[in-house]
């Protein structure tokens, strides 16, 4: 289902069957917005990272969704750990545009960090908006990164998942 | 208030009141939204020595009914020594995983930290819906710590 712009009523304009259809959709498409998950099945290698701004996984936590040009929410949870404690490993959401896109490989704009060297990690989970979008398709992204030559790992025993939805 | 199908209409008719009135019953019904906030106030920890999984309290168990669409579910608190999960209709997001693993884990003695657990789930058809925080000890005794309000917020989205 899509958000489509209704057109405006002028005076004594008569509604038609058309004007009532858009307006009867774009009703339904509040109630289920566009939204998409990837809910990591818990099995295989987990990741790892020794770089900054690297794509978590250019495939799976990777989302694109048709907006109206509402607001997106995204949100993201998962297990981190870096091999060295202190060195911590850090995580956001980007929308891929030519703004963010480069401005994900800036190391120190990122939403979450851990510094634990810890068996299982830590737990890091959050929000973010994405106001101000125009109508189209917007795609997402989860991007990570380390500093000081350590290798940052996210552990996919406990699911990692990323949603993204226009609200 | 509750959601109803709108009616489809034609060319050359008259909506009934009736018929404008589910618009503006739809409306209404998004505007005011499905929603279960729990915020702790209290000054006693939950704690917990158990190592299966379980519920915190009844009041971390939100029941939405839903006309279709998304759920979102937060769980925030500050914990040490426990693994968190929330379960939709008492299966856990995490269920399917390695035998016993939650969604969030927080092995840490003798400080707590953060965890913030949120979650969408996609495109529910329209029904009831009890979602629940559950938790369970990594080791010791597993604590949420009560001055920092642990929060439960599940809402149709």
């Amino acid at each position: 289902m899509a958000w489509s712009d209704i057109d405006e009523y002028d005076v004594r304009q008569l509604m038609d069957a058309s004007a009532m259809a858009s307006l009867k959709d774009d009703i339904n498409y509040l109630l289920a917005p566009n939204a998409a998950t990837y809910h990591h099945p818990g099995t295989g290698a987990n990741y790892t990272t020794t770089g900054l701004g690297e794509d978590l996984d250019a495939t799976n936590f990777n989302l694109s969704i048709v907006t109206g040009g509402g607001l997106v929410m995204g949100m993201f949870y998962g297990q981190f750990k870096t091999s060295v404690a202190g060195n911590t490993v850090r995580a956001t959401i980007v929308h891929v545009d030519p703004i963010s896109y480069i401005g994900r490989n800036l190391f120190w704009d990122y939403t979450i960090e851990t510094a634990s060297g810890d068996t299982n990690g830590e737990p890091r989970g959050w929000v973010q908006y994405f106001p101000g979008l125009p109508a189209g398709t917007h795609q997402f992204k989860v991007v990570w990164g380390i500093g000081g030559g350590a290798t940052g790992t996210l552990l996919v025993g406990w699911r990692p998942r990323f949603s993204v939805v226009e609200k | 208030m509750a959601w109803s199908t709108l009616p489809t209409l034609a060319d050359g008719g008259t909506p009934t009141a009736a018929q404008l009135n589910q618009y503006k019953g739809n409306l209404d019904y998004l505007h005011s939204q499905r929603k279960y906030n729990y915020e702790y106030s209290g000054t006693t920890n939950f704690t917990t020595t158990g190592t299966t999984w379980g519920t915190i309290s009844s009041d971390f168990i939100g029941t939405i009914v839903t006309s279709g669409g998304h759920l979102f579910a937060l769980l925030s608190g500050v914990t040490q020594q426990l693994e968190l999960d929330i379960s939709l209709n008492g299966t856990r997001l995490c269920s399917t995983a390695a035998a016993g693993t939650g969604s969030l884990r927080m092995d840490n003695t003798g400080y707590a930290e953060i965890m913030n657990l949120p979650v969408l789930y996609n495109n529910l058809a329209a029904g009831t819906y009890v979602v629940a925080a559950q938790w369970k000890a990594t080791s010791g005794t597993g604590t949420l710590d009560a001055s920092y309000r642990p929060r439960f917020h599940v809402r149709e989205l």
